[in-house]
């Protein structure tokens, strides 16, 4: 019988449990346990195995039908769209824009989850997402025709504006489409490209660094309130060493990924000055409609961070 | 008594009637999908999605219609070697307690509905919809399966008192 | 397994015992179960858990083929195709012992490369099959027990929603994993043909002679009657992989030339197709019901760590490797007795497959072993969707189905541990495709 005083937080997990987000999980979990002397346990349910869909996310931690979950910001725009900004296309293209936009959103993002009744202990990123082609990619005029999958609203607004047909599909269905021919491209990271084996269907990935969105790992407060102070404290203090290991561990990721979809074959091409510029643009245009959704605090995080950044 | 019974059977009639439109809607918005992609390359940004909320509107519309016509599935093994006036109470009981549970139901999902408004919560994608509006046509789905749940139920708890009914009043 | 899962197992399957023998419709018991379960047992909140678990379930585009393919089996049912499909195959197997029972099997295997899912199989081939085997005076038990059991080539022979599944949590490619189900699937096919062969030589009367004789002339003429459903089947199969749409989409298609044929039949007119969208509308409302109360239930399990738990429990056993798959076996038809398939996988597969890898084996054919269980459970009481959906088709009992398809679970049973003996019935095609 396990002993009753200490307290099990069931932690919903998008991704299997093989994946790199997903072991970081395991080592915290393990960290909290050893730090708390068992105190808390926290119990992981990777692959979506509780039934949980992402866009659910926010409100089933706020509800308290799940003390703790990791939530994809770019999924849960639905409830609330400011957390979508470290989600918006070409809005950071590398490791530092990646991580000074994060930075500067953290105070909004606080605040805008406190509504949702929940806090973030650590996050953790994805390695950018490049394009997967049949042929090769240098320019935004080379977009064009494209029948591209993509996995939600940014992936299809990105289409509409560069000439890609693309369409939204579950990436269950991806691998029989590329090999029928119903699609003959898509956008994703280097690391879901070597899960999904792409070199078997495709030839190019071009590293356009379109979204590198950020994982929030959080708790319902309710559950996080019940903490006695000292728990929470040595809880707090292994989450601060995990953000910092994820976000170096998807750097390394992203490297070793990129062997391997040399190693078998797949062309790798990087993107030129005049390309990123153009792409640049695309992205602009492409966070407007989002603008108008996530209101003041999106404005005023996005021209600080411009400012910084020289954007 | 009788009339109410028919009344709720009508109503559900016609909430599959609906159901089964919406199913008949999904195909044709699905093959649009399919023409529009092999002709034009273009997506109507929302066949997947808002065929989803199609499936769940026709579950939950046709659930009462599907009770009626005993589509839902029960076992009877146990009941069929009890005594008959035992089994009647047992299948009164059980009915009574399914309303019940339904009616509990109904108060579930509409909580989440009141939240979802609440929390203004929108699918997220292109189309921007509310999702309250796809979760309100599960409640009242949900709400006319609970009528015809507890039309089941009095059906029951009738033949259980009064064994005989059906031979005096057809 | 320590006294705390005890317990719940036992409290779990007491109240599932006590609502089902009591007459709750199956979907609500399982949706009680799950939630005395978590109020006893779990400090969250089974209420809201209960809602969202069936926003979830319900509001979900991989389900929206399911009540297509329902749909395409009504209209087709409508649409004097059945019968030409009969006509068109009665030349051909007439003579073999066992006879048109055969149309069960070929059928469904057909069918099983044009839907993803076991239940919408079931639910099309039925509809074609059980009426004029019912009128040709078949027998029941054979009739009934091969549609259970054939339907199940469904998740076997792709396209396959629960491979898809599998593929993607451990890690294998899709593709690979869809061309390693096709030979156990033939052989699976092959067997039941070979039983139903068998018991048609040991009692001609299973499937009454027919009166009249077919000349070859006769033969190639009845397969201007098969063509219709060739005809429909490449149109579903075809769409796929010509790359025209997605599994889920070419369901649509078939509603289409389903409904042409109908209507260039002169079988079926506006008011007949509501009559079959909303036959469809009962089917799907009723194998939805139990989807939500499994998803829940499942969730509840998930939350209780009852799975896991039992997985491990076998693990600590430290078997070897034919015992450990034996042993593995148990659990899961012990599992699938009460959880829908898609949930099997998820919850054991995060511990089941590395201590299978690290026994030895190949992912996948692991893949391959838990589509077979996943079948397996399909046709076990009391929570078995090819029982389901037969039942709604014909108003037997569940238990009657469940006794009927009970050969055809042995047969899948000795498929598995042919293919254990013998993975490269799995591995060969795959590895072509690889190149070694
Ligand atoms: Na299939
Ligand atoms: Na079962």
């Amino acid at each position: 019988h396990e002993a009753s005083a200490k307290t099990v937080w069931h932690m919903h997990l998008n991704y299997p449990a093989g994946n790199f987000h997903s072991q970081g999980a395991q080592r915290f979990a393990d960290r909290v346990k050893a730090a708390t002397g068992g105190e808390l346990e926290i119990v992981l349910h990777p692959g979506s195995s509780l039934g949980f869909k992402g866009p659910e996310l926010l409100r089933s931690v706020a509800d308290g039908q799940l003390s703790i979950a990791e939530i994809p910001t770019g999924m849960v725009e639905g409830d609330a769209p400011i957390l979508a900004l470290t989600a918006q296309p070409f809005i950071s293209t590398n490791n530092f824009e990646q991580r000074l936009l994060y930075q500067l959103a953290k105070s909004v993002y606080k605040k805008t989850l406190k509504k949702f009744n929940q806090m973030t202990l650590y996050t953790s990123v994805w390695p950018f997402s490049g394009i997967y082609t049949q042929r090769p990619i240098h320019s935004v005029a080379d977009l064009k025709g494209l029948k591209m999958r993509v996995y939600d609203g940014t992936g299809l607004a990105f289409g509409k504006l560069t000439g890609i047909a693309a369409r939204k599909m579950p990436f269950s269905e991806v691998y029989p489409a590329m090999k029928a021919g119903l699609l003959d491209s898509m956008y994703t990271s280097s690391v879901s490209g070597v899960d999904a084996k792409s070199w078997e269907v495709l030839k190019y990935f071009t590293r356009i660094n379109i979204l590198g969105p950020v994982n929030m790992v959080n708790v319902n407060l309710e559950a996080w309130n019940k903490l006695p102070t000292e728990v929470q404290g040595q809880v707090l203090e292994v989450a601060t060493q995990m953000e910092d290991e994820m976000w170096n561990l998807a750097g390394d990721m992203d490297r070793t990924s990129l062997a391997t979809l040399k190693k078998n074959g797949m062309n790798i091409l990087e993107v030129d000055k005049k390309f990123r510029a153009e792409l640049n643009a695309v992205g602009k245009k492409l966070r407007g409609a989002w603008f108008k959704k996530a209101g003041a605090d999106a404005e005023a995080v996005l021209q600080q961070y411009n400012k910084i950044t020289g954007r | 008594m009788s009339r109410i019974l028919h009344f709720i059977d009508t109503l559900n009639d016609w909430l599959a009637r609906g159901s089964a439109i919406i199913l008949g809607l999904m195909t044709i918005l699905i093959l649009v999908e399919i023409g529009l992609w092999n002709t034009l390359k273009v997506t109507t940004l929302m066949a997947d999605e808002y065929s989803a909320y199609g499936l769940a509107a026709i579950i939950f519309l046709g659930a009462g219609y599907t009770l009626k016509e005993k589509g839902h599935i029960r076992i009877t093994l146990v009941l069929n070697l009890l005594p008959n006036r035992f089994a009647s109470l047992i299948t009164a009981l059980a009915t009574s307690g399914t309303t019940f549970f339904i009616g509990y139901l109904v108060w579930q999902l509409y909580r989440m509905t009141a939240s979802t408004h609440h929390y203004g919560s929108t699918s997220g994608t292109l189309t921007a919809t509310p999702l309250w509006i796809p979760q309100t046509i599960v409640v009242i789905g949900a709400v006319f399966f609970a009528v015809q749940m507890m039309a089941e139920s009095l059906r029951a708890w009738q033949q259980l008192i009064f064994p005989n009914l059906d031979k005096i009043d057809p | 397994m320590d006294a705390h899962t005890i317990t719940m197992c036992l409290v779990v399957f007491g109240i599932l015992a006590l609502t089902l023998s009591s007459g709750i419709h199956i979907g609500f018991s399982l949706f009680i179960v799950g939630y005395c379960s978590m109020a006893i047992f779990s400090p969250l909140p089974p209420g809201g858990n209960l809602s969202s678990s069936i926003w979830s379930t319900v509001n979900k585009w991989e389900l929206v083929a399911l009540p297509l393919f329902i749909l395409m089996g009504e209209i087709l049912f409508h649409s004097g195709i059945s019968e030409s499909l009969f006509k068109g195959l009665v030349p051909w197997l007439y003579r073999l012992p066992g006879g048109l029972l055969l149309m069960n099997i070929v059928a469904c295997t057909f069918f099983a490369a044009v839907s993803g899912s076991s239940a919408a199989t079931t639910a099309t081939v039925g509809r074609i099959t059980l009426a004029e085997f019912e009128k040709l005076g078949y027998d029941e038990r054979l009739t009934i027990g091969s549609l259970a059991g054939a339907g199940t080539l469904g998740f076997l022979i792709p396209p396959s929603l629960i491979m898809i599944v599998y593929a993607i949590l451990a890690e294998v490619s899709i593709g690979k994993m869809f061309i390693a189900g096709i030979l156990p699937g033939f052989l699976l096919a092959g067997i039941y043909i070979a039983y139903i062969i068998y018991r048609g030589i040991r009692n001609p009367s299973i499937a009454p002679a027919m009166q009249e004789s077919y000349s070859w002339a006769e033969r190639f003429k009845a397969i201007k009657d098969l063509l219709p459903v060739i005809i429909l089947i490449l149109m579903v199969l075809g769409s796929i992989y010509a790359g025209v749409a997605t599994p889920t989409e070419a369901a649509a298609l078939g509603v289409l030339g389903a409904t042409l044929f109908a209507f260039i039949n002169r079988r079926l007119n506006l008011g007949g197709l509501l009559t079959c969208l909303v036959a469809a509308v009962k089917t799907t409302c009723m194998i939805c019901l139990i989807v939500m109360g499994a998803s829940y239930l499942s969730r509840v399990m998930g939350f209780l760590g009852i799975p896991s738990a039992i997985t491990k429990a076998i693990v600590s056993l430290n078997l070897s490797p034919y015992l450990l798959m034996l042993m593995l076996g148990v659990v899961y038809i012990i599992l699938g007795c009460i959880l829908d398939g898609f949930s099997i996988v998820v919850m054991t597969l995060p511990i089941a497959l590395p201590m299978v890898t690290a026994a030895g084996f190949d992912p996948l054919w692991f893949g391959i072993y838990l589509i077979l269980m996943v079948e397996l459970s399909q046709i076990t009481p009391p929570v078995g969707f090819n029982l389901f959906v037969i039942q709604g088709l014909t108003g037997k009992s569940i238990g009657d189905i469940a006794i009927y398809a009970l050969p055809f679970f042995i047969l899948m049973l000795a498929t598995t541990a042919i293919i254990t003996i013998f993975p490269q019935i799995a591995l060969y095609l795959p590895q072509l495709m690889s190149g070694g």
